[in-house]
Formats: structure tokens, C-alpha cells, sequence
């Protein structure tokens, strides 16, 4: 399963990981927060959003094998 | 997208006088244009100096997100243009990082718009901006202020 990260995230663990498929975002997140205790806090923050193609996904959400999960952090602009 | 909003995000650098001339050549009835321009500052808030400034897009969301802001700003107020251009990637100092200008019949929508347009980049626009400086990178969130800001356009 492909997970991506943006912004302060994607510098510290990576743009890019690839982890075991996990039944929901919510187990997804945990499985993150396993592999990285450093930044446990950061992955099961509801501050980090998890998107699913393109669209917010809720911790619920049930994930396909081949979902590619993206994490973004709150956003900044202008 | 209303034919009189358009929305850019560019990797290119932004001239923001050539902006303006093309955007008030094409304002059909407008007794009003404003604009603003926001550059990139040398120093941090904390006063150090900064190397750059590194705004980082999604491939999909971010562009989006910056045509949400226009459709907003354009519903909200009596405009005959809006024109919204935001640059990503590394930024210099002085140099421009996001232009906004709204064209109205009158001027109070003309300078509200504006106004508004960047209050709602502030805090919703998908971008990720870093400074780097001597001191290291440092990853920027909306401060309080701007959350208020914000809040004043509901």
C-alpha cells in the first residue's frame, strides 16, 4: 500500500513509503505510528489529514489493497 | 469557473505591474480595479535572515483549492473580474509570491475582494511553505491572526 506525505511530514519521514495493507485509515495511521514512535503524535493527529483519492478519508474508512493513502498537514498559503 | 475569475499557479516568477496592466485592459464596465501583491520578506518573524522561501503544491488539490477561493470571492461580491496568481516552489526574497486583483463597477467591492481573496489563500490554499535560513527550515502555519482574519468573511 502506497502512502504518501506532504510538507514538514514528507521531510521527516519521507515523501514516499510502502507499508503492508491495512484494513482502514484509521489502522493505517496506527501501523505509521508503530514503524515511527517519533512522530507517533504527528501520524494520529486528526490534524494530519488522510486523503483517499483526492478526498478527505475518516479513520473509518475501509482501504482496497491498491489505495494509495495520502497525509497532508495543515496548509499555509499566500 | 465564471469566465470573469481566473485562477493561476505558476512555477514561473510573477511580474506583478505586467499582471495588472493585462487584467485592467480586460475589465468590461469596471470604475474600479485593486490589487495586491504579496512578496517574500527577508528576515523570519523571529528576525533572521531568510535564504528563500519554499512553497510546496499538491499535483492535484492545490490548484483546485485556489479555484474554490475565486468561486467563493466572486459569489460574495459584485465583481466584473478577479484574477488570483500564486506562485509554488522556491521563492527569493523580494521576490512576488501571490497577486490578487478584483475588478467592480464600484470600489468598496473592488478593495473587499481583494481583501478577502487573501484572507482565504492564508488559510486555505494547499500549500506547504518552509523558510530556510541560516538557522535551518521551518515549516509556517496560519498564525492566530490569520485564522481571524479569516473568520471575518464567515
Amino acid at each position: 500500500m502506497q502512502v504518501l506525505f506532504y510538507g514538514d511530514i514528507a521531510q521527516r519521514l519521507g515523501r514516499e513509503l510502502a507499508l503492508a495493507p491495512a484494513a482502514t485509515v484509521g489502522a493505517l495511521r496506527e501501523a505509521l505510528a508503530t514503524a515511527h514512535p517519533a512522530h507517533a503524535a504527528d501520524l494520529r493527529s486528526p490534524r494530519l489529514r488522510a486523503f483517499v483519492g483526492d478526498r478527505p478519508a475518516a479513520d473509518e474508512l475501509p482501504l482496497a489493497q491498491t489505495d494509495t493513502v495520502e497525509f497532508l498537514p495543515p496548509v499555509s498559503g499566500g | 469557473m465564471n469566465a470573469g475569475s481566473r485562477c493561476i499557479l505558476t512555477g514561473d516568477a510573477i511580474d506583478p505591474a505586467a499582471e495588472l496592466a493585462r487584467f485592467s485592459q480586460d475589465a468590461p464596465g469596471a470604475g474600479a480595479v485593486a490589487s495586491f501583491t504579496g512578496l517574500m520578506r527577508p528576515l523570519s518573524a523571529a528576525g533572521d535572515t531568510l535564504d528563500a522561501l519554499v512553497l510546496e503544491a499538491h499535483p492535484r488539490l492545490t490548484l483546485p483549492s485556489l479555484e474554490g477561493i475565486g468561486a467563493a470571492v466572486w459569489q460574495a461580491f459584485d465583481l466584473v473580474g478577479l484574477r488570483i496568481v500564486h506562485r509554488h516552489g522556491t521563492i527569493m526574497a523580494g521576490e512576488a509570491i501571490v497577486f490578487v486583483a478584483a475588478a467592480a463597477v464600484h470600489r468598496r467591492a473592488a478593495f473587499d475582494a481583494v481583501d478577502a481573496a487573501m484572507d482565504r489563500l492564508k488559510t486555505d490554499a494547499v500549500l506547504w511553505k518552509r523558510e530556510d535560513g541560516v538557522g535551518g527550515s521551518r515549516w509556517i502555519e496560519p498564525r492566530p491572526a490569520d485564522l481571524a482574519d479569516r473568520a471575518r468573511w464567515g
